[in-house]
């Protein structure tokens, strides 16, 4: 196998030693972020599995004037405030609109409205019964963390970055032959080894491109203060209307009310004529009602990732205002950096199938974060550390594993208390919340328990088959849609339940039939009598005396 | 295998490479884009490509900072880049 021109031993030594401390700094954070962003990969088809009121056909007409004017009518919304309408979805059939209502004489109020096209219900949607998908979304960036969460997981995409340019020069001289190295056979260590630069190797281009694009996200304003106080005055809008062109339209707030103006329907019917292969996502509504109405269309494919535009229009004449709109057949780069960002990071450019493929390496990255632990705490489990250091080692991988391995049970725990409590408590979003923290926090403690990391990972995924085979159930039971009727009908919502039967079976398989576990007369590490008197100086030969917590399978 | 310790620096350098790495970096990467922003006709387009080149620049310099043996002068290549972008953003 061809080899390529490797590091030095000094440059070699630095990279392994820097590479070894920012992978142990973020891996759980990083793995947190891995695994919830690969359920999040499906939020919205997860919306419609945990709410019942989502399961309706999509309505293929809808009376736009007619729905708007029935929500102004119940919640008095102020069209002087920006009022965006976003779209229903095959997935979520139900119109949201994010308004303004006027609460005093004075001051307006922001307002989340549910608009369903069928039967007409508005509800407010400020506090949403159920809120799995959001939950597993919100967790991907630790917005449950106060201010800083979000900063904090894009300073993890940046180290993961830095881990991840650090990894491919160690494995740099014989990465061809990495490529290929599936090797299951032999010490530990070196199956962990394979294991991590075999994935690492493979999933480098979905990892770079979600290092960067998570840093993006969770490092922008590290990007743009500087930029704006130095090159825009601190304005930051006037740097955003360049993106978003719509972002820059003024409007009159004492401006006349419209007379003879288009109705949202015949200017929606306009964007349908001229981009026939798109479908609208949401119009952002500009003095709706007044003369100087302005409406911007933000149209999108699902499978092309160049098609995301903004059309805006005078709802006095339907003419299109082309310095407001980014057309995507002209658009400039400086449109389109941001679309092709999103797009590329939430896989929303080619279709369910591409989200699927993403969802599996999402799921391999965090095989090879374990990986990395493992290798980290295998290298160090002989007798060149001193007792304590390696009960730190193992310590810490204890904590890690726990962390980590207990998020699928946890998780199944989200899904399953989502059906067990009824839809029509009060405030029942916050108690599922509650569960699913608490329960991943106690799922922890006990893991700290298991002495041995196959002990752990037994047990887990033991809890996690038995809650995961309940889930279809608990659905059934709770809102009549067994999953093979279902089928038919709402395919995402029998895919989420075949889903967790099929990680529930084959976690219960696993368990049973594959994984074994040591007796616990097994002590990982060696006790203070057992230590070595005498230190191996470092730079001898290794006597390598794996004492490992685990057992080979078979 | 663990790194062998003998390649690695001493605390006190591990501590400066560290802040270098993190802020140094950072601001080199900063005051590089932004100045090439300022020195080019329509900054839009520079800013924009700094939402994601921005991270690339800045674990590079990490790395260097890594690469080179001695921190000062993993320091002053930092300081060279920054007053070059400093130059860049107050000249044009």
């Amino acid at each position: 196998m061809k080899k390529l021109k490797g590091l030095g031993k000094r440059a070699y030594n630095v990279m392994f030693h820097t590479h070894t401390v920012a992978g142990i700094v973020i891996s759980f954070a990083l793995f947190v972020i891995f695994f919830a962003g690969a359920f999040a990969m499906f939020r919205h088809e997860t919306k419609q599995w945990e709410d019942p009121d989502l399961r309706q056909p999509l309505a293929q007409e809808s009376d736009l004037d007619a729905l708007l004017s029935q929500a102004d009518e119940e919640f008095q919304l102020n069209f002087g405030q920006i009022t965006n309408l976003n779209f229903p979805t095959e997935i979520n059939p139900a119109f949201t609109i994010y308004g303004a209502t006027n609460d005093s004489d004075t001051t307006t109020a922001r307002v989340a409205l549910r608009v369903n096209p069928v039967d007409g219900r508005i509800e407010d949607w400020e506090d949403p019964k159920t809120t799995v998908a959001d939950t597993i979304y919100f967790l991907h960036y630790f917005r449950q963390i106060p201010v800083i969460g979000l900063y904090l997981s894009g300073f993890v995409g940046l180290f993961f970055l830095f881990s991840v340019i650090t990894g491919l020069l160690i494995h740099w001289k014989n990465l061809f032959t990495k490529f290929y190295a599936f090797v299951k056979e032999g010490k530990w260590k070196v199956i962990w080894t394979n294991a991590h630069t075999v994935l690492g190797v493979i999933g480098l281009p979905f990892q770079v491109m979600y290092a960067v694009t998570g840093a993006f996200f969770g490092l922008l304003a590290l990007v743009l203060l500087p930029s704006v106080i130095l090159l825009y005055e601190g304005d930051s809008t006037k740097l955003f209307a360049k993106v978003q062109p719509q972002q820059a339209i003024e409007v009159d707030e004492n401006a006349p009310p419209a007379v003879n103006h288009l109705s949202l329907n015949e200017l929606e019917a306009q964007i349908h004529e001229r981009y026939p292969d798109h479908h609208i996502s949401r119009v952002q509504l500009r003095n709706y009602g007044k003369a100087d109405g302005v409406v911007s269309w933000q149209i999108d494919h699902e499978n092309s990732i160049t098609a995301p535009g903004t059309i805006s229009m005078q709802t006095k004449d339907g003419a299109i205002l082309p310095e407001y709109s980014v057309l995507p057949e002209t658009k400039t780069y400086s449109n389109a950096v941001t679309d092709y960002i999103f797009k590329l990071h939430f896989g929303t450019f080619g279709g369910a199938g591409l989200r699927f493929l993403y969802f599996i390496l999402a799921l391999l990255t965090c095989f090879m974060i374990i990986t990395g632990v493992l290798i980290w705490r295998t290298a160090r489990d002989n007798n060149r550390y001193t007792y304590l250091q390696r009960l730190f080692h193992h310590r810490v991988t204890k904590w890690y594993l726990a962390i980590c391995l207990s998020m699928l049970p946890a998780f199944a725990l989200l899904f399953l208390t989502n059906k067990v409590i009824p839809m029509e408590w009060d405030g029942r979003a916050a108690v599922v919340n509650r569960v699913f923290f608490l329960g991943w926090l106690g799922l922890t403690l006990i893991g700290l328990r298991w002495d041995k990391y196959s002990q752990q990972n037994r047990n887990y995924l033991l809890i996690a088959g038995v809650l995961g085979m309940l889930i279809p159930f608990a659905n059934g039971l709770a809102t009549g849609d067994w999953f093979w009727v279902s089928i038919n009908s709402y395919p995402w919502v029998a895919a989420i339940d075949i889903f967790w039967l099929l990680v529930g079976g084959l976690s219960l398989y696993l368990v049973f039939f594959v994984l074994k576990v040591k007796p616990t007369s097994d002590k990982p590490i060696p006790t203070l009598e057992e230590e070595p008197t005498e230190r191996k100086v470092f730079e001898e030969p290794a006597v390598e005396k794996p004492i490992t917590a685990l057992v080979k399978p078979g | 295998m663990p790194a062998n310790t003998k390649y690695l620096s001493s605390i006190g350098a591990q501590i400066s490479k560290l802040i270098a790495a993190i802020f140094g970096g950072y601001l080199a990467s900063a005051a590089l884009h932004i100045g090439i922003a300022k020195a080019v006709p329509n900054d839009t387009p520079v800013l924009l490509t700094a939402t994601y080149s921005m991270f690339l620049v800045w674990c590079g310099l990490m790395v260097m900072v890594y690469l080179i043996r001695k921190a000062w002068v993993s320091w002053a290549i930092l300081l060279l880049i920054t007053l070059f972008g400093g130059y860049l953003i107050f000249s044009f």
